[in-house]
Order: C-alpha cells, then structure tokens, then sequence
C-alpha cells in the first residue's frame, strides 16, 4: 500500500467512526497536538471528533535528508474524540488493520509514556504503541490542558506516518517510501528536507529570529487579551517554530529555554481562558 | 461454600505498577472482608497488563444467623400491679415482632427493664459481594491515575469490562459505568476474544487456553528459563536486573522470548550504550559472553505465542538496527566538542532552583577538592586528578548521549574523557561519580573517584538543606535520603582512621554564601545528624544491634569512615565476659560522673594514697598510648583487647578506693582519674550504650 492510500485510508476509516475530515492547519506545526483542532477543542464541554493529517516540523530532528529515519518535516495522522468511545483501543487495532495489517502475525504492546507539553501546559496519560517493537502510534488520554483539569477528557492518536509506512512497505530508508505507483517519498521530499536543514542550522539568522519571536509574541498576546482568539493563536504557533529554530541552531541556554517555554505558555492560557469564557457565555455550560 | 471471582479487566496498566496493584488488592480484599461475618479458605490475586483477578475459595453462602437482645421500656410501666402486661409492654411486643410470652425482664444498672430477643438474619453473600466489589475497586490506589470517563472516577487506566461471578451465578453491580457480567477476554491478538465464563474454575482453564498466563511467577520463571536457555545457543548469558526482569515480565500475558541479532556496523559504539538501547527502546535483554563482554544478540519478549515469531523478531533487528545507527550518530557527533569546551557552556545548565547553575557547581567542586586533597594525604597528581575529574565531570550533561539516555550521565563523560586524552585517574573519576546509586551497588573503583562522588554529593545535600527541602516520612523530593545513604557508603569503604567530614560540610555550606543567607551553624548540624540517621539505618540493615550502633554513632562525625568496623568488633565480641564488665564499669563510672560537675582532667600524681589508684593511673597511660596506636593501624581487634586488659585494675579501684573522698582535692583528683578512663574507652566507643543481659532482667 502506497503512502497516499494509506492517509486515505486513515481518513476513510475515521469519518466512519464519526470524526470530521479536516485539513492541515496552515501553519508551521511542531506536533498535532499544537493544531488548534486538538488544543482548543479539548478544552470545555463540547463533544469533538475529528481526523486529520499534520505535517509537523521538528528542526533539530532534520538530518539533511542523509539520515534513514530522521526527518525535519514528518506525517502525523491526528486523531481527537471526546469523549473517548468506550472500544476506542479496539477501534484503534481495527485501524491498522483497514491498513492490511494481520496483527495475529505480529507483536502489538502498549508501552506506559505520560505525555506532557509544557508549552501547553497540557499533559495525559496514555502509552506508545508498538508494533514489532517499532513505535507507530501515541495513545493518550488528554487530563489537563492550560493547567485546567478536563472534563470530558479528550483521546488523542498520533501517528507516525513514515514509521508505519516502512512498516508496511518493508523499506529500510524513509525516503525509499513509494508515496504513489510513480514517485518515492525522496522524489518528493529529499530536495526540501536538505533545504530546511541547511537554513535551520546554517543559515539562519538566530538575532533576526529572536526579533521575530518577540514581535510574534507581542502581536499575539495583544490580540488573544482583546479575546480575538484564532489570530492570536496562530501567533503563538509561530512563535513556537520560531523557538524550534533557535533551539536547532544551538543558541538556547536550558535557562532560556525555561523563559521562553513560559512566555508561550502565557500565550497558550491566555487563549483558553477565550475559549473557556465562550463556552460559558454563549452556550451556558461551565467549564 | 462456593468460589467467588472477580477480574478487572483494563486498557494496559504500566508495567511498574502492577505487582503493587495486584498485592493491595489482596491486602484490602482480606482487610474489608473481616466486616463481614463470613468464612472463605483461600484469596489469591493475579495480575497481567490487561487484568487484576481476585478468587475467594470456599466462600460462605450466607452470613449466620444471630440473636440479638433489644431493650423495651421498665418493667414498672410495663407491668401492672398484678403482673398484667400493660400498654408499653404490649406496644414493645409488637415493635419487637415478638410473642408477649417470650419477652423477659433482666437487672440493668438502671433497673429492672424489659427485653426481647430478636433472631437476625445473616446476610446473602451475594448481597454482600455486590458492595464488596464495587468498594474493592473502589479502594486501589495507583502512584498516578487517572479520568477517562467520569470526573469522580479514577483508576490506573480505564476499566473496560467486569467480571463477576460466585460459582455459577453472576454477582451484579456497576462501576464506572461498567456492568459486571461473565465474560472475559483473552490474549489480544484477534478480533472478538470475548470469552463467556461458566464459574471461577472455568475462567482459569479458558484463559489458559487463550494465551494468557495469570500468574507473574509463572510468566517471570518462562522468561528467564527461555532467555538463558536462549542465551546459552551463542555462549552466553541474559543480562538484567531484577527491577527491568520484572518490568519486561508485565509488560506481557503470554511471554514468548526470542534470540534475535545485532549487525556488525551498528554494534560497534561504546557497550553501555547498545545496553541502553537494547533494554530502553526494545525492552529485550542484551547478551553477554562469560568475561561480560557484550555479544551482538539481544532476547527480546514477544506478548503472544511462537507462531510468526519470524516476523516479530525481523521487526525487532529493524528497529534495533535503526536505535543504534542513531546512538552512533550521537556519539560522533559528541565526539566532535570536547568536554573542557562544554565546561562553560554548564552555566546554562540549573542546578537546583535558585542556587545558581551547574557551571557554580562546578566551580564550588573544584574549590572543595582543593580543600579535601592535602586534609586527606593526596599527593600531587592525585591531588590535581582530583581538581581535573571535578572540572570536567557535569561536561557530558551537554552531550547528546545523555540527553538521549540519561542513565549514562558520568558513564558516558568518562569515555569522551578518556577517548580526548585525559588521565586514567581522570576518566576513570568521572565515569563513576554517581556511584553508589543506591545500598549494595558498585563503589567508585579508585580514591579520586570516591573523593569525587563524596564531594559532589555533598554539595547538592548541602544545597538541598539551604533550600529547606524538607526531608520527613515519604517526602524527598529531591532524593536527599539517598545521596545521604551514598555519602555514608562511600566514606565507609574509604579505609582511612577518619575523615574530615566536619570541615568538608562547613566549607561547603560556605560556599554557598554568595547566592544565599546562610544560618551556617545550624545548617551544618542538621547536616550531621542527618547523615548520622543515615549511617544508623544502613548498619541496621546489617542485622547490627541498635545499642551497638549507638555505642559506635556517638563518636565523633568524623570517624564514620571506622563506624561500621568497630560494630563488627563488637558484635563479635559480644559475649565475651570482659565485655559484659567493661560496659558495666562504664555504666558506674558515668553515674558517678553524672552527680558531679567536676570537668578538669588533670590528675596530680601526688594525691594519689592507693597502690589501686597507682595501679590505675599507670595502666590508663600505658593502655593510652597503645590504644592511640592501634587506632592508627585501625586494629580494633587489638584495640578491645587492650580494654579488657584494664577490666582487673579497675576492678580492683573501684573494691579498694572511694571516689567520693571528704577530702576535695583528693575527691577531685580521683574524679578526674575517672574522666580520663572514660575518655580512654570512648576512643573506641560508648561502651555505656551497650545493653547487656542483666541490664535486661532488671
């Protein structure tokens, strides 16, 4: 199965359970989990459900397109339901089996790993699933996002595309994927990946980059305290890739680190708090 | 008499948490069950990643039933004057259910009254399981839970079905918006495992037949039997610790263990971090040939049986393949930097909140091992290795190996260290600084590195008591407890007659000065009888005698390096008769001592009449002087033997001479020949602590 077929296949497996299709927020993304269809839907009362594929950019990861495994720019299938189905691992097992998959003929553990984003002052409680010891899926029960105790509490499945597509394709080389019949995953991919890296360690410029994040940042908090609360999101997820850059180019001490981990997460409860009032003022729901 | 059975069956609980569940259910199984009046023969609990079981054997059907004597009103209003029941008594019949025939007046404190007797009825098990289980479940406690469902639920992770049935019959009730039925599931390797279950013995025979292994010990001994026999096929042995046995063990219900290989390009990166790979990212055992050198193999667990166990295991050497490129990429690349240029990079790096960086830490440790170095005889080199291994030793926080794996923090320092050239003191100091991690494990092999270890261990503790992190019952945030346990090991191998600990901590306290007022005096004592609370607790677990201990823990702070052997003396010897006298004359001589106040130690050899005094006087100076030589060589053996020889002679003084002499001067001077003896044997301990058995009879 090729890799298109596969997120089509995601796709389809998912609408069926209910989830509405969405598109790839249009922003520079670190991790689904940042997709404002994750982060925010998961907080107040409102059920939610939905699929959809998130090109996430992990800078420091990049290895120039030269490393069989490591990417800059990788696939996340993304997954939210709330509440989570009472099946919803045997959901899940089903979803790798619309994949071709005969889990019989394999090895499939749930593994403990507590997943928690500081930026985000989220964090849950869940496993990495592994599949012939090969990490495919995150698995977790969101319990907290913004500091604030969810109720209901939210699913989250991750999963690694790539992973699952050398899984299924037996291909020892990320970019020997076939994506369709006619072209491999390098074919569409290598050019950028080598791009990317050399600007995420070469050529960037890491004093433009810390004015960016500051004039990010303070167009994003100006807008999310007039309670304007897309615009403003999406400035913290730039200012969040801003701060993956600079963190791949080596020029963060772990003490600016904690610092700037905290002005984003300000940004992240400040746009809750929008969402959360919302909610109670329009719907008549408590938080 | 019937069998009851209950299975929570849950979404995977995390390996480390299980053998504790499955233990606190039986604990609170027993526990609740004693509020019942209800016999059973037997409770055994089982625990996989996806269920906990609990089985009572041979338990009642209904709780027995009891009389009860329930009180009515006086016998004076209730009986007339011709004994003719009137109205109370003929109202306290009917509210007792009872014929007014049966009912009797008794004697109370308060005068006669009237009584019934009331037959209860015992209670329906089945009755009772309902709120039984439900509280059970209720009951277990996880070190981290969770919501998935129901704000005012929390479990380890969501329960998914309930099993509950007493011998044939189906025990009904709700949990979590679960009804319990008779189904379970077995091994999850298809589609539609459901299983229905006719009665408790039932449930154990259809498990087995679908892959599941209740028992922990059955699946630990499979796995270890398997790997060795497994490891034995390439001339080798599993290697694990008992902790990561158990956690590869529940990560399973049905462990199938399998060889499968390393490549040879991949393998070749330090050993310590293809084990890290191996046992973080695979969770298999690595394998090592009879010198402990790693061989490229590894065991890894399959949940699930043999078939296609082909394909698993070609996943595994995949992934295995892919992890250690990864590690060798890391390691090139660290390679790259070396750790005298990380050095600076550490003030970055925080140490604790508020004290400052680790690039501080750095700074203090070199300062305190030019402190230690010549208190402790360090001779030049090993003085400047000292200095070196300290300034270099936080460098590998920076690196990307002990990002990646933090478990090699030191470890991994020591071999950039060595590879950049430094001295074999140097390398060999820094890779073992963390040790010991914890009671009985590997001490640093050389001085340096025991030196190293001590004085890095000593400035978090310090550290930690400037925070006020409190350190009381289970809260230790900050491990301090066991950093105190290692400071005491470590100084207990060094074999030298004492140590300057005193000095050491004021200097390190000290240290601290520029980033936080300081109550110095007091911080330092709390540093001292904390780690005397530890040396207590670790000679404890040496089966020693709390009065030993005592005995020894009085002396100085500063002769802990000697604390454990001089117990060891003692316990040897502690039948001996010579002890049981010394002690006891010890005990006398601090009485006397305790009614006086009399501190000047000089005798004035004028004053003494007695040839027993005399006697005395000279043996205390010739034992004296041999005793403070044998402390030197540390031969404690030699040592009480010295102090048995004074046993007669203060035998002798105390038969023939009174201390307590009309005569001041002479008093005095007697007196202070009784301070100099104590002084004597409190060179060796507190002998006065020393309980012995007629201490006991009294």
């Amino acid at each position: 199965m090729n890799f298109q077929e596969m997120i089509f296949k995601l796709e389809m497996f998912w609408k069926k359970q209910g989830c509405v299709l969405l598109l790839p927020f249009d922003e520079q993304i670190g991790a689904g989990t940042l997709s404002p269809y994750t982060y925010l839907k998961a907080l107040g009362k409102k059920p939610w459900a939905t699929v959809y594929l998130q090109p996430s950019r992990r800078p420091a990861d990049g290895r120039y397109g030269e490393n069989p495994n490591r990417l800059y720019m990788h696939h996340q299938m993304q997954v939210v339901m709330k509440p989570p189905p009472k099946d919803i691992q045997e959901i899940y097992l089903n979803s790798l089996r619309s994949l071709g998959l005969k889990l019989a003929q394999h090895e499939i553990k749930f593994i403990e790993d507590n997943w928690e984003t500081a930026v985000l002052g989220a964090q849950g409680i869940g496993w990495e699933v592994r599949l012939d010891g090969l990490e495919i899926t995150q698995f977790t029960y969101f319990q907290q996002a913004a500091g604030i105790d969810l109720d209901p509490v939210s699913v989250e499945i991750t999963y690694g595309l790539e992973r699952l597509a050398m899984f299924i394709q037996k291909k020892d080389n990320v970019f020997d994927i076939q994506w369709n019949d006619d072209y491999t995953y390098g074919d569409l991919r290598k050019d950028m990946e080598r791009e990317e890296c050399v600007y995420a360690f070469e050529t960037s410029d890491p004093d433009k980059l810390f004015s960016l994040f500051n004039i990010y940042e303070e167009e994003g908090v100006n807008n999310l305290k007039k309670g304007i609360l897309y615009p403003g999101y999406q400035y913290l997820l730039k200012c969040s890739h801003i701060f993956n850059l600079l963190d791949a180019r080596g020029v963060i001490s772990i003490s600016e680190r904690v610092q700037i981990i905290s002005r984003i997460r300000k940004m992240a409860n400040l746009a809750a708090n929008i969402v959360l009032d919302k909610e109670e003022n329009n719907e008549g729901l408590s938080a | 008499m019937k069998d009851y059975l209950l299975e929570i069956y849950v979404e995977e609980i995390p390996a480390r948490f299980l053998n504790n569940a499955v233990k606190d259910l039986k604990t609170a199984a027993e526990s609740e069950l004693t509020k019942y009046n209800l016999h059973y023969e037997d409770i055994s609990v089982f625990g996989t990643p996806r269920r906990l079981t609990l089985y009572i054997k041979g338990l009642d059907e209904n709780e027995p039933d009891t009389e009860e004597e329930i009180k009515g009103p006086p016998a004076s209003i209730a009986i007339g004057k011709n004994e003719e029941h009137l109205v109370p008594f003929k109202k306290f019949a009917l509210s007792a259910d009872a014929h007014e025939k049966d009912l009797y007046i008794k004697e109370t404190s308060k005068g006669n009254y009237l009584f019934a007797k009331k037959i209860v009825k015992g209670r329906r098990t089945e009755d009772i399981l309902k709120i039984f289980s439900p509280w059970l479940i209720k009951s277990l406690k996880f070190p981290k839970a969770m919501h998935w469902n129901n704000k005012s639920i929390k479990f380890v992770r969501p329960i998914r079905s309930l099993l509950s049935l007493f011998g044939e019959d189906l025990v009904k009730f709700t949990y979590a918006e679960v009804e319990a039925g008779d189904s379970t599931y077995g091994l999850r390797i298809n589609q539609s495992n459901k299983i229905k279950v006719k009665n408790p013995a039932d449930y154990f025979k259809k498990l087995k037949e679908n892959y599941v292994t209740l028992s922990y010990d059955e699946r630990k001994n499979n796995v270890e039997k398997n790997a060795h026999a497994l490891a034995k096929k390439i001339n080798g042995a599993p290697l694990y610790s008992n902790d990561f046995l158990e956690e590869v063990v529940n990560l399973t219900e049905y462990p199938t263990p399998f060889l499968a290989t390393i490549g040879k390009e991949e393998f070749s990166i330090p050993q310590c971090i293809s084990i890290r790979v191996i046992e973080d990212h695979l969770k298999s055992f690595p394998c090592v040939d009879k010198n402990g050198k790693l061989l490229p193999y590894f065991i890894g667990v399959r949940n699930g049986c043999s078939d296609f166990i082909e394909i698993v295991k070609r996943g595994y050497e995949k992934v295995i393949k892919a992890r250690m490129l990864d590690g060798k990429f890391f390691f090139e690349e660290d390679k790259k930097i070396p750790l005298s240029a990380r050095v600076s990079k550490l003030s970055g790096v925080v140490f604790l909140k508020d004290l400052g960086t680790m690039k501080d830490k750095i700074d203090r440790l070199t300062i305190l091992s030019d402190f230690i170095s010549p208190k402790i005889g360090l001779n030049d080199n090993e003085s400047k290795a000292l200095k070196r291994s300290a300034y270099l030793s936080k460098a590998d926080l920076l690196t990307n190996i002990a990002r990646e794996f933090p478990d090699l923090q030191g470890e991994i320092g020591g071999i950039y260290a060595k590879l950049q050239g430094e001295d074999t003191e140097v390398y060999e100091a820094i890779k073992d600084q963390y040790l010991p991690h914890f009671t009985d494990d590997k001490l640093p092999k050389t001085l340096i590195g025991t030196c190293l270890s001590l004085i890095d261990k000593i400035d978090t503790l310090t550290g930690g008591f400037l925070m006020g992190i409190a350190v009381s019952g289970s809260k230790d945030p900050y491990g301090l407890r066991r950093i105190g346990n290692s400071i005491v090991q470590l100084l207990t191998s060094i074999n030298m007659e004492s140590f300057p600990l005193k000095e050491l901590v004021q200097e390190s306290i000290d240290l601290y000065k520029p980033k936080k007022e300081i109550e110095s005096e007091e911080t330092s004592k709390d540093i001292d009888s904390f780690l005397k609370e530890r040396i207590k607790g670790i000679l404890k677990e040496k089966n020693i005698r709390y009065d030993i201990i005592n005995a020894v823990t009085a002396l100085s702070l500063d002769l802990i390096t000697t604390y454990k052997r001089r117990a060891e003396v003692l316990t040897s010897h502690i039948s001996d008769e010579e002890l049981t006298s010394i002690v006891l004359a010890n005990k006398r001589v601090n009485n006397i001592l305790l009614n006086t106040d009399i501190s000047s130690k000089t005798i004035d050899k004028k004053l003494l009449f007695e040839k027993e005094e005399e006697g005395l006087f000279d043996a205390i100076q010739n034992t004296k002087i041999k005793v403070e030589n044998g402390l030197k060589q540390m031969n404690y053996e030699e040592i009480i033997k010295l102090l048995y020889s004074l046993s007669p002679v203060i035998s002798k003084f105390f038969d023939k001479v009174l201390v307590m002499d009309n005569d001041e001067k002479i008093r005095k001077n007697r007196l202070a020949m009784l301070i100099n003896l104590k002084e004597l044997f409190l060179k060796f301990a507190d002998f006065s602590a020393i309980v012995i058995e007629k201490d006991k009879n009294i």
